[in-house]
């Protein structure tokens, strides 16, 4: 291993065991684990340029020959290997920084466009949680238009990997992005946006005053698509222009139903709630499922929400606590497959089915901010195991059904999965690689605790799948079934406009070399 | 706390295991953990890795396992720190292991004017209540 340079401004650490969130990436060696900014802010510098040229001669290092790939971190969530690190990890957390967008630099054409739901670009550093976000945005009465199931998570692995919600009309997380700034090269950075301009030429010098990189302003369709989920891809994502809108307030409903309820399954299909008893046309709307709930018990739980204004003073959600303790999860993993086997199956289903149905109670939601009905995670890290499927939403039902009866069948069989179906929606997107490919769109998501059975029952499910002739692909930051053919099958020549803008943004190999990671090389787009 | 791995055809030997521990746990009222952190008002997220700081005040090394789960094992008491505008001077846990625990936290306070500058200069008291730079006149 080369000699690292000298990197006065950051915290150079070698690790023995490095481990995501999920532990489905463990123990890793890191040689290198670089933290900009551990050490404060150099005096007489300001923040924005303080670790640029640190960043610099990262990348100078990383760029060298032979190149030596560079795995930068959000906050570890993602349990795909896309985050697998090799020998050089970056923690970006030190760019965290929140600015809106300059009214002046707004063009005329983005105004009149957002002026219905009043938006308001802000540029985010992409190492800011979505904690950190809300609470800033919460504090000018602002608010994200939508976020994934928690706000642990950093901005730039977020939208790396396509992070969705079940926004009815907004779409992903990539969805609500209106710029973004990537750092491509040593000293070489480029702002991003549509060729239909939200931005002033201003911003792009904005950013290059700020950072000190030479940044390029760059207004294209195919490149922006790209950026919008760049899977780690394209370069180290400095900062993202979200638009955030006024504050508001989730209000709603939870029904529980029995599992095959006829309403519940209708609802999915059609996505009109009238039929559950819903006055109006929800803006959010989820299932649950629990495919181990028997005749006559709770095992559909549908939610839907709708926005208001903010009625009160905005706060911030308060503290959680680990709904089980990590070691207990892992215990209980390693347990319950061998009683699972024997006398005990049927009692193993019964359990889950009642967890499931204690958590999903039915009843109406009352009004609160975005950041709490979306706030910190009470999963406690280790030992979580997911896979989420995305289909057509015309194939809904089937797939829905197939995924459940695959579920009870493995149970059958002793394999039983330790957690339920979580079943969300989006619109269409015009990232290229965001999952939302289709006009609806409907994510199948399995999260469980881990057990010796997790992959056994994930393969299960997705072999069913394609026996049935459904087209699904997998979330890029989730367990996944795909291989470089099946994502080509899904997503099309979007995989090599991709491809393309990649190249187009890191036209040297060695760029391309720091740029990349195990699922990019594994699916074919690296 | 470490539970025993469990191996096929233990698993009864691995319930009673549980049991007693978790029987025990419930006697005595132990949480051998405690975790203090930010409030999520004012969290952050993490910066780095993780450091750790043996007991005696020696000073804090890196700690060579990254592994978040260490925060939500068994027996864990959770406590939320107060925003001190000018970080934490120290932290007191009452009775750590009982169920009476209590953390007792001294906020730190801002960095002082710098007595001496680096070329010797002390800043000197001024009418108006503030201070200059301007030399004491040598003795």
């Amino acid at each position: 291993m080369r000699t690292l340079p000298q990197l006065p401004n950051t915290q150079v650490t070698s690790l023995a065991h490095w481990s995501n969130f999920h532990h489905t990436v463990f123990q890793r060696p890191v040689p290198i684990y670089l933290t900009p900014g551990a050490f404060g802010v150099p005096a007489g510098s300001t923040r924005g340029a303080a670790f640029i040229p640190d960043l610099n001669a990262i990348l100078d290092y990383c760029m060298a020959d032979p190149p030596e790939r560079l795995c930068t971190i959000g906050s570890r969530w993602s349990l795909s290997n896309i985050l697998d690190p090799g020998s050089v990890l970056l923690d970006p957390g030190v760019w965290n920084e929140i600015a809106a967008v300059a009214p002046g630099w707004l063009t005329n054409e983005y105004k009149q466009a957002s002026a219905a739901r009043h938006g308001v670009p802000v540029v985010v550093q992409g190492g800011t949680t979505i904690r950190a976000l809300n609470q800033a945005l919460g504090a000018a009465q602002l608010a994200l238009q939508v976020s994934g199931a928690s706000d642990g998570h950093r901005i730039a692995g977020c939208i790396a990997t396509g992070t969705h919600g079940s926004h009815l009309r907004v779409g992903a997380v990539h969805d609500s992005v209106l710029g973004v700034y990537l750092v491509t090269g040593p000293n070489q950075a480029v702002l991003l946006q549509p060729s239909r301009r939200r931005f002033s030429p201003q911003l792009a010098q904005w950013f290059q005053d700020a950072t000190t990189l030479a940044t390029r302003d760059i207004a294209d369709d195919e490149l922006f698509a790209a950026a919008q989920v760049a899977l780690g891809g394209l370069g180290f994502v400095h900062s993202v222009i979200v638009e955030a809108v006024p504050l508001y307030e989730w209000y709603g409903q939870t029904l529980a139903r029995p599992l095959f309820d006829p309403a519940i399954w209708h609802a999915m299909e059609t996505l009109d709630t009238a039929g559950l008893g819903s006055m109006t046309s929800p803006e959010y709307f989820s299932l649950v499922f629990s495919p181990f709930a028997g005749a006559g018990e709770n095992g559909a739980f549908a939610s839907w929400l709708c926005k208001q204004p903010a009625s009160r003073p905005y706060a911030a959600p308060g503290p959680v606590r680990p709904r089980i303790a990590s070691d207990l999860t892992q215990l209980l993993s390693q347990l319950i497959p061998l009683v699972d086997h024997g006398l005990g199956a049927a009692v193993i289903g019964q359990v889950i089915a009642a967890q499931t149905a204690a958590q999903y109670r039915g009843g109406a939601v009352a009004p609160t901010f975005p950041d709490s009905t979306f706030g910190p995670t009470s999963l406690p890290e280790g030992n979580g195991r997911s896979v989420e499927l995305v289909v057509d939403h015309a194939d809904t039902r089937r797939a829905v059904q197939t995924t459940i009866a695959t579920l009870q069948r493995e149970g059958r069989a002793g394999r039983h999965l330790l957690g339920g179906v979580g079943v969300r929606f989006a619109p269409r997107t015009n990232a290229l690689l965001g999952m939302n490919i289709h006009a609806m769109n409907t994510y199948i998501e399995f999260p469980s605790l881990g057990s010796a059975d997790t992959s056994t029952i994930h393969r299960a499910v997705w072999q069913a799948l394609r026996a049935a002739g459904i087209a699904f692909t997998c979330h890029w930051g989730q367990e996944y079934g795909m291989d470089a053919s099946s994502v080509r099958a899904y997503f099309g020549d979007r995989v090599e406009r991709w491809r393309t803008a990649r190249a187009a943004l890191l036209p040297s190999t060695a760029a391309r070399a720091v740029f990349t990671n195990p699922l990019l090389e594994a699916l074919g787009l690296s | 706390m470490r539970y025993p791995k469990c191996r096929v055809g233990h698993a009864a030997a691995c319930v009673r295991s549980l049991a007693c521990v978790t029987t025990l746990c419930m006697l005595v009222a132990c949480s051998s953990n405690v975790v203090l952190r930010r409030r999520p008002d004012i969290d952050t997220g993490p910066l780095g890795p993780f450091a750790r700081c043996a007991a005696g005040e020696r000073a804090c090394q890196d700690d060579p396992t990254y592994d978040g789960a260490r925060f939500s094992a068994s027996n864990t008491v959770y406590f939320s720190l107060p925003s001190c505008a000018y970080g934490i001077q120290a932290i007191l846990i009452q009775d750590a292991g009982s169920a009476d625990a209590v953390a007792i936290v001294r906020c730190a306070a801002p960095p002082a004017t710098p007595l001496m500058t680096t070329d010797g200069v002390l800043p000197t008291t001024e009418l108006g209540g503030g201070t200059s730079d301007a030399r004491l006149p040598p003795r």
